[in-house]
């Protein structure tokens, strides 16, 4: 990718992100590796680390909630879950794309 | 020492900035990254690297919480002034009650062959300036809140210690009537000083709902022994409510803290306007919850909050 290139792709997904959350976590809970893990393969994050302030964040808006459970060894693991608010937050989120994605769609094919 | 010690006290180091409860979850969730990873067999360097430098999650911080890094500093402040500001009126008001009031000391004439005894305030036995050094410690405690904030650690402890010496000084007596402000001075300084660094955790809620029930315990202990202590019927239904507020304290409720603020609060003025020296321990009782209550209303995190979009 060229740095232009890089640089608003890095805009885009600075405002998707908190939602790109959301609709993993609405499909299934997950535990922070996994979430991180699947956000950078995805190339949505730069950096896994970076995740964890913005879950802290989500949750602290009652976006998210957590719930702990122990893995092997008894040590505890914390998954991440989606709440109602979350969920409403989503749709609201998806109406929003569809429709500035649609707008952005039409401009740009004009131009070309 | 590993690299995951050295990893996660960087990333700390560097969220100094943002609230206390926010930077224990981020480290909480990057311990928890790191034991997974391991789990799934991933070489430590390379989590390292996947992670990004303490230097980015720290950005992403401040991003994400810019706001409320501000909003903790405000709450510290607020804290403060409402327990400082509280230890100053206390110590005008026992000062006023002390000086012009109380019937502290008793003298004895002879009129016509019959023994008289007088009850004189201190202004009356002593004279004005005498009467004056009991707002001293009012003003003590005005200091800090007038003197600059860089230099607020410094003169609030320096106040809080002149306080304790003068409460001591002052004999058990007159000076143990200022204790409840020399409480409310101490409990503004750990306030100050806690609310801008480490933050008050779950053990801190439950040591005041301890406190807040310690008294009644030794009431308790003291009556099962066949101490010396003996509790009005009336005092029974007030000590239940404090012991029930306590475990609300510990639960982190704020409003409870109100509560028992306002019923120490009660107590004092009440163990004050008695006007007898053998209610010390009543206002020492009144000036202890009216402390802890108020110390936990002002510390205790709101709630909700409601979602940034």
């Amino acid at each position: 990718m060229t740095e232009s290139a890089e640089r608003i792709a890095t805009n885009i997904r600075k405002g998707v992100l908190e939602f790109c959350v959301l609709g993993l976590l609405a499909a299934n809970e997950r535990y922070g590796l996994e979430l991180a893990s699947d956000l950078q393969a995805r190339g949505l994050i730069a950096s896994e680390g970076s995740l964890y302030p913005l879950l802290a964040r989500m949750r602290e808006g009652g976006l998210v909630d957590t719930r702990t459970e122990a893995v092997g060894g008894g040590r505890p693991r914390r998954y991440y879950t989606i709440t109602a608010a979350g969920r409403e937050q989503l749709d609201t989120f998806a109406t929003v794309w569809r429709a500035v994605g649609a707008e952005v769609d039409t401009i740009i094919e004009g131009a070309s | 020492m590993t690299t995951e010690d050295d990893y996660l006290r960087s990333v700390e180091r560097m969220l100094r900035g943002i609230g206390p409860e926010h930077r224990s979850a981020v480290l909480e969730d990057l311990r928890g990254h790191f034991a997974d990873a391991e789990d799934a067999g991933r070489p430590v360097d390379e989590i390292v690297r996947s992670l990004g430098t303490p230097r980015e999650i720290a950005d992403r911080a401040v991003e994400e919480f810019g706001a409320d890094a501000v909003a903790g500093d405000d709450k510290a402040e607020l804290a403060w002034r409402v327990l400082q500001g509280a230890g100053v009126v206390v110590a005008l008001v026992v000062g006023v009650v002390v000086a012009f009031i109380l019937p502290s000391h008793t003298i004895a004439t002879s009129d016509g062959g019959m023994s008289v005894l007088h009850h004189l305030t201190v202004f009356q036995n002593d004279g004005l300036w005498v009467a004056l050094i009991a707002l001293v410690p009012a003003l003590v405690a005005l200091v800090p809140m007038v003197a600059p904030r860089r230099a607020r650690t410094a003169t609030a402890s320096v106040a809080a210690v002149v306080l304790t010496l003068m409460a001591l000084v002052g004999g058990f007596t007159l000076g143990g009537f200022f204790l409840p402000a020399v409480m409310l001075a101490w409990a503004a300084m750990i306030v100050w000083v806690r609310l801008r660094g480490s933050g008050f955790g779950g053990p801190a809620r439950i040591t005041g709902g301890a406190l807040t029930v310690a008294p009644t315990l030794l009431l308790l202990a003291g009556i099962g022994t066949g101490g010396a202590f003996d509790i009005s019927a009336w005092a029974w239904p007030l000590l239940a409510v404090i012991v029930v507020l306590g475990v609300l304290i510990g639960l982190g409720i704020r409003s409870a803290g109100w509560l028992l603020a306002a019923l120490g609060l009660v107590i004092l003025v009440g163990g004050l306007a008695s006007g007898e020296l053998l209610t010390l321990l009543v206002i020492w009782l009144g000036g202890w919850w009216l402390t802890i209550g108020l110390a936990h209303a002002v510390t205790a995190s709101v709630p909700s909050h409601p979602a940034r979009t």
